[in-house]
């Protein structure tokens, strides 16, 4: 075997020349082939025979001797894939379609499930009244994924069947086989097949009618250079900080404020409550009430609509807004409460002490409210509408402790009472002769502010919503002590068949 | 060898005369294989591109740039900065989005579909429109990803495990469907096209004159040996994935059409969208292959691969997807009068006459009449009258979008809420900048890869050569 210039100085032989490689080998040629060459460090032993081939047909018909001559660890490389040769050489047809046929219903499978437990099972949210789940709407998704599986499945699998990449080959030490991504044809034998025997392959080869013959040997493995690995290794070290830093952080609890990066709307450039202000002299960003403004629309002057008074030139305010402290006894209402802020601008606010004193409220009974002026009459006009209103809210907020006709039987009432509950107070019944008498103004004054120990209703329950409530009531309260000459004529049957 | 150029050899063969009963040559020179690498190499390996090559890279890079000016100003100021405003809100940034997506059609037609159908001429397009479709999707993923405004929070689209709302995408609505086509599209296209070109990568690195590109290309083309065994798994992943790509480019634009044809919108609300928006599509895309190549072609001298007869065929495709087009056009109108919906009829009759008259009539002469020209061969061979029609043809693409989007919004049901849309400043730039991307990538493409499908030019070759002496001997007897 003739040894070549060109490969057998180095074995470092890594960074290519030129690109055009014309190895000086033809005049020490075996015939018939042109050459022989020895590729890379010849002290090492031989990994591959490598025959080079002019044109596609004269390696189809070599690769088909090689595979009748029984040898089984051979390839053949060329620029493009040369038809008919899988069969010469003895190929089985991979099995790489069935790769993507499984990824695919992989796809299908996981679209399906992602699908129907993100939307059905965890977060189900109704749109439009469409199903949570339904195969028309999760069709296109589910072909998406299945096509996107199959593809990088067919991608991926088609490199591990072909034990791609693989960057360092034996064959790659030839400067001929550069030729075989041009315009060479290559056929290679491996010196593993247990057909190999150096001489005999050698001379078979030969025969085959190659151009050139060479052998390739095994490499002398370089490790990478030193800063090579480090800079590997501590770039892996690093990948891992902000791994673990993310998962340190969302599994531990911190009590500073989030760090934003991005400033989004909640971060604008105004005090917030509860912050705290240089501007002003109490420190705070919060400005209080200003003493006697009253906000837009809440002057409420009408004292009969909105106090249950009748109007007078006294701070009739004042006289309403009389607390109780926990003992029972009645405090003075500027003790105990603040100025109400719907005090009219007309009005002085007792806070102030210029307005005319309210009358020292009494320590035991009689109740103080006895002594005020409550109005008599509804003051709005009364209607069915308003009725039928009083009705439906009375039902709503009232009856449930009251119950449905006044009685104190309401549902709360009953369980309370089933329970034992010591703290309970079963309500009063609205058909007791004090209710019955009591001015209107001052029914509003306790479902309003509250009494003993039900609370008021002002909050939630608007002034007109209120005087409805009230409306029924005395119509709850007149069904109990009504003539039957009251009743219409034509419901007085109706009513007689209702008594057992 | 880089050192033969391709302009020192004569184009022989017109391969553009049809003679019956012979298939007429894929390349119009009788190519050695090794002729086929260099010529597709010289691009890559002559130290200098053309002069024209530095200028249009001049001006894409600075388009680009001005892109990023655009996008910055965008995120850091708001969607304020665009004409977009009631009831207009989906305004240019879609239009380009449907727009720059469908351009990536064509590449997947030619790659996947016509090698479904053996057509062996598309192995010299295949490579660069691919690209283009990459490319293309590049620009088109990024209209939707900024229109969001707050891109920070994009990740709300991916239904992603740990989750710290507990919130999940809603799986019913198309825009959601439109996230799993463009991006799977988007990925399935990259994996194709860098699939076609490992063999070509290799062929690269084996040519490689320092270190650097040969370890670049070395790494990328992962150590392929052109092994029958590994041509054997090569070529069945290639057809499979050219059977998953042909169905999903066709689900692509049926996806973004159901954003429009599932809402209530009058003259967005229509079955015909699919098919119409998929031939547009294609339409659109060879347009802007032709586009591209043209240039392209001439400025890398590989004229004699990708031969008068591949610009041919392509506009002939043109032609006939113009004319489907035409007939879509056509087809809404009739729907509309047909199906006797008031607002339906109203929308398409604001089309033609309303305040956006000029978008529609811009769009009708552009798509329908300007490719009729390819009815006659001269045009259709002609270079520079294919590349001044495709022009046409991507302006009148462009204004098919904005007749749909702009116009069916700005005017629906009640005329209490109709408002007129005006671009700003920073969208027509970012229109423009979005170009400058789009062509800085197509232009390092043509200058680092391999811009023609070697190895399949080579396969085809060798058949074609087959083919000939075969022909050959039978003709003898
Ligand atoms: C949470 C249960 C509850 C609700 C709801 C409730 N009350 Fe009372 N109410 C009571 C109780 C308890 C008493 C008796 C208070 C006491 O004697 O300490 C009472 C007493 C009353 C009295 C008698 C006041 C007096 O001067 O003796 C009236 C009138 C009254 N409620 C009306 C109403 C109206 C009208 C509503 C609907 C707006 C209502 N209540 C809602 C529990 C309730």
């Amino acid at each position: 075997m003739a040894d070549h210039t060109t490969a057998n100085d180095t074995s470092s032989n890594h960074g290519h020349g030129p690109s055009v490689n014309d190895p000086h080998a033809s005049g020490e040629a075996v015939a018939p082939a042109r050459g022989v060459a020895v590729a890379a460090d010849p002290k090492q032993p031989v990994a591959f025979v490598l025959a080079e081939f002019g044109t596609p047909d004269a390696l189809l018909k070599a690769a088909k001797q090689v595979y009748e001559q029984g040898y089984t660890k051979f390839d053949a490389h060329s620029p493009f894939p040369i038809h008919g040769i899988d069969d010469v050489m003895g190929i089985r047809f991979t099995r790489l379609p069935w790769f993507t046929l499984v990824a695919g219903g992989l796809g299908i499978a996981t679209a399906t499930a992602l699908i129907y437990f993100t939307n059905k099972e965890w977060y189900p949210f109704l749109i439009s009244g469409k199903p949570l789940f339904s195969i028309p709407s999760a069709a296109p998704v589910m072909f998406e994924l299945m096509v996107l599986f199959a593809a990088i499945t067919t991608l991926v699998g088609m490199l591990l069947l072909n034990r791609l990449p693989f960057f360092s080959s034996p064959l790659f030490q030839s400067e001929r086989f550069q030729r075989v991504t041009n315009d060479k044809f290559f056929l290679s034998i491996d010196a593993r097949d247990p057909k190999y025997k150096s001489e005999k392959t050698l001379n078979f080869l030969t025969g085959l009618g190659a151009d050139f013959i060479e052998t390739c040997h095994k490499e002398v493995a370089t490790p990478l250079p030193w800063a090579f690995r480090t800079a590997i290794f501590l770039g892996l070290l690093m990948a891992f900080i902000p791994v673990s830093m993310v998962a340190w952080k969302r599994s531990t609890y911190s009590r500073n404020p989030r760090i934003r990066v991005i400033f989004d709307m909640v971060s604008q450039p105004k005090k917030k409550t509860q912050t705290t202000s240089t501007l002003w002299a109490d420190g705070r960003a919060m400005r209080p009430w200003v003493v006697g403004s009253i906000a837009k629309g809440e002057l409420k002057a009408d004292d009969a609509f909105y106090r249950g008074l009748k109007p007078g030139g006294a701070n009739q305010i004042a006289l309403t807004t009389v607390s109780f402290p926990q003992d029972g006894t009645p405090a003075p209402a500027d003790a105990q409460k603040p100025a109400d802020p719907a005090a009219p601008a007309n009005q002085t606010s007792p806070a102030d002490g210029s307005g005319p004193k309210p009358p020292t409220p009494v320590a035991a009974p009689p109740d103080p409210l006895d002594k005020l002026p409550w109005i008599e009459d509804f003051p709005l006009p009364v209607t069915s509408e308003l009725m039928a209103r009083g009705q439906e809210r009375y039902n709503i907020y009232c009856a449930t402790c009251h119950g449905l006709g006044g009685v104190g039987n309401g549902l709360i009432t009953i369980r309370a009472m089933e329970l034992g509950e010591g703290t309970w107070v079963q309500p009063v019944t609205f058909h007791s002769e004090n209710l019955r008498q009591q001015p209107i103004g001052r029914l509003f004054h306790s479902i309003s502010n509250g009494v003993r120990k039900m609370p008021g209703y002002g909050d939630q329950i608007p002034e007109r919503d209120r005087w409805a409530i009230l409306l029924y009531f005395r119509a709850l309260q007149k069904s109990k002590y009504a003539p039957l000459s009251d009743v219409p004529p034509e419901k007085v049957n109706q009513l007689m068949d209702a008594v057992p | 060898m880089a050192a033969i150029s391709p302009t020192m050899l004569d184009v022989d063969i017109d391969n553009t005369i049809e003679t019956p009963g012979r298939r007429s040559d894929l390349v119009t020179r009788n190519s050695s294989f090794a002729e086929i690498t260099d010529s597709v190499c010289y691009a890559a390996e002559s130290p200098h591109p053309p002069a024209a090559w530095y200028i249009a890279f001049a001006i894409s890079t600075s388009l680009t740039m001005m892109l990023g000016l655009m996008v910055t100003y965008l995120l850091f100021t708001g969607i304020g900065v665009w004409g977009n405003n009631s009831p207009v809100f989906w305004a240019w940034d879609i239009v380009n989005f449907v727009f720059w997506v469908g351009i990536g059609h064509a590449g997947t037609l030619i790659s996947a579909i016509l090698f479904l159908f053996r057509q062996n001429w598309r192995t010299s397009i295949n490579r660069a429109a691919e690209a283009m479709t990459i490319f293309a999707v590049v620009c088109a993923g990024m209209f939707p990803t900024i229109h969001v405004g707050r891109i920070w929070v994009i990740y709300y689209l991916i239904p992603y495990g740990p989750n710290q709302h507990a919130i999940w995408p809603q799986f019913r609505s198309p825009l959601l469907w439109d996230v799993f086509a463009v991006s799977t599209y988007a990925t399935v296209s990259l994996l194709f096209w860098y699939m076609g070109m490992i063999p070509d990568l290799a062929t690269f690195r084996d040519r490689a004159t320092n270190k650097w590109k040969h370890m670049a290309y070395g790494f990328f083309s992962l150590g392929w040996t052109g092994s029958a065994r590994h041509w054997h798994r090569y070529e069945r992943a290639y057809l499979l994935l050219a059977a998953l790509a042909t169905p999903l480019v066709l689900s692509v634009h049926t996806v973004v059409s159901f954003d429009f044809a599932t809402s209530q919108v009058p003259g967005w609300h229509t079955t015909i969208f699919p098919p119409y928006f998929v031939a547009g599509a294609i339409f659109g895309g060879f347009g802007m292959v032709v586009t591209l190549l043209v240039p392209a072609r001439a400025l890398f001298g590989l004229e004699h691969l990708i031969t008068l007869r591949h610009m041919e065929n392509m506009n002939k495709v043109i032609l006939a997807t113009g004319t489907i087009v035409g007939y879509a056009y056509a087809m809404e109108f009739f729907i509309a009068w047909y199906g006797g919906n008031p607002y339906e009829q109203f929308a398409f009759l604001n089309r033609m006459f309303g305040p956006y008259a000029w978008a529609y009539w811009t769009m009708i002469a552009c798509n329908v009449l300007s490719p009729q020209v390819f009815w006659f061969k001269k045009c259709r061979t002609s270079p520079l009258i294919m590349w001044i029609v495709s022009i046409f043809v991507n302006i009148g693409m462009w204004f098919e979008r904005f007749v749909i989007v702009v116009i069916s919004l700005s005017r629906d049901y009640l005329p209490s809420s109709w408002g007129h849309y005006t671009p700003t400043w920073v969208d027509i730039c970012t229109l423009i900048g979005s170009f400058g991307l789009f062509t800085t990538l197509f232009l390092l493409f043509c200058r680092f890869l391999p811009i023609v499908a070697m190895a399949e030019v080579k396969g085809v070759v060798h058949q074609q050569n087959h083919l000939k002496a075969h022909h050959g001997e039978e003709h003898s007897h």
